[in-house]
């Protein structure tokens, strides 16, 4: 007999001596018992199933919320909106209205670029941008512009700051008539081009006692790849720079408290640690920052071009400034010079 | 006397229930509201853990239903650290004032 045949008998004989003793029925208590085993086992399989998606969200936002000075998160969200406003020239985020959606491991971070043309700021798209842990994908970028840069920045040519070192190409001629053919009640945003490097303070000398009437918004700042318009390995580099905000938008590190030209050189430092990520949301497929921070720490900082607003015909002088190599148009609104 | 007996026996085994059911409840809450991204009202939620929290410490005297009791008492005291920590985490992260 094998044993399983024994175990059984045995049971058999234990339940025959137990009815036989007491006067309660083995089955019934069998029975009862193998349900609640069953019940604890579907209450328990189903508890730990339940907490698989709040153990998930609780590891997700620890990851999130961990890390660096201010979180993962923050620190993505801080490098997302300063890559914007040091390397799109005349384009911010405003902070307050940036939203963020945590999900598994994952971030989708949602927000609005504006621009200033004339007096008033414009909202001039959108960007989408999804996170894997702290990694970005390319974002999904979504412009309302009469004339968006191009969103693959072209190799060996400059886009729209020249620098003195290099040739002005001939369709910038054009951007003279387009400024001449411009309707006098309108604002220009326009990309001035400087004949030479200057300090930023020297950007006073352009428009002294304010003639021609006119507004700087961003400076595009020398740091010596710009003259080759590629970096070391040969990809193409868009240029970079800074804002000057009279009324900074909330909580833009260019607040004016310290001179933006330091803060520049901070967001650069900065940026230099998360470059990969820096990288992937700017237009340009390398910021070659290590090679520009190096150049900006000898040569200090130093500026070649600038974006700059105003009424049409007050852009119209810039063709004769001394200091105006070349001009290229922007944005064109309706009048708000006020 | 028997039936007090019985009676007792019985209503013994009701905290430790009443405390993993309520757990339960509150995780599947959590879950549905999570997975389809509805915004509800935070009160049922926090109601299912109070439940689960203090039916779940009585339970834990009643010999009948300990295993119920600590699991929803070990659920409910989760879903309360869980609810600490991801407001902490969320007022946190793109923190607006």
């Amino acid at each position: 007999m094998s044993d399983d045949q024994n175990y059984w008998k045995m049971i058999d004989r234990s339940k025959k001596q137990f009815d036989e003793n007491t006067n309660i029925d083995s089955n019934k208590i069998l029975k009862k018992s193998r349900h609640k085993a069953l019940t604890t086992n579907i209450l328990i399989s189903l508890a730990v199933l339940l907490m698989i998606v709040p153990t998930l969200t609780l590891l997700t936002y620890f990851y999130y919320g961990s890390g660096g000075h201010d979180g993962r998160a923050n620190t993505q969200i801080k490098v997302a909106s300063d890559v914007i406003e040091v390397t799109e020239p005349n384009m911010f985020v405003k902070r307050m209205e940036l939203e963020e959606t945590i999900d598994f491991f994952s971030m989708d971070l949602n927000f609005d670029v504006y621009k200033r043309i004339g007096k008033e700021e414009y909202r001039v798209g959108e960007y989408d941008i999804d996170y894997m842990l702290d990694q970005p994908a390319f974002p999904n970028r979504t412009f309302f512009l009469d004339r968006p840069h191009p969103e693959i920045p072209p190799r060996d040519e400059p886009s729209y700051f020249i620098h003195p070192a290099l040739h002005v190409p001939y369709e910038f001629k054009k951007e003279w008539e387009i400024v001449q053919n411009v309707p006098d009640g309108t604002v220009v945003e326009a990309y001035i081009s400087f004949s030479n490097p200057m300090k930023p303070d020297d950007i006073r000398d352009i428009n002294p006692g304010r003639d021609p009437d006119i507004d700087f918004l961003w400076l595009a700042v020398d740091t010596g790849v710009e003259r080759k318009v590629v970096d070391d390995q040969g990809l193409p580099v868009t240029p970079i720079g800074y804002p000057i905000y009279k009324d900074p938008p909330t909580w833009t590190p260019f607040d004016n408290r310290q001179d933006n030209s330091e803060v520049f050189k901070e967001i650069l430092n900065h940026l230099e640690i998360h470059e990969e990520q820096a990288t992937k949301i700017a237009r340009a497929k390398t910021l070659a920052l290590e090679e520009r921070i190096d150049y900006i720490q000898e040569n200090g900082v130093n500026i070649y071009g600038a974006v700059v607003t105003g009424p049409a015909s007050e852009i119209r002088k810039l063709q004769d400034n001394e200091y105006v190599r070349s001009l290229k148009v922007g944005e064109v609104k309706l009048w708000n010079w006020r | 006397m028997e039936l007090a007996m019985k009676i007792k026996s019985k209503v013994a085994g009701i905290p430790g229930l009443v405390s993993i059911i309520s757990a339960l409840l509150g995780l599947a809450y959590f879950n549905v509201e999570y997975l389809t991204k509805m915004n509800t009202s935070i009160s049922p939620y926090v109601f299912f853990i109070m439940a689960s929290v203090f039916s779940g410490i009585v339970g834990l005297f009643s010999k009948k239903s300990r295993l119920y009791a600590i699991w929803g008492l070990g659920i409910g005291i989760f879903l309360v650290v869980h609810l600490i920590l991801m407001i902490f985490f969320s007022i946190n992260i793109n923190y607006k004032p």
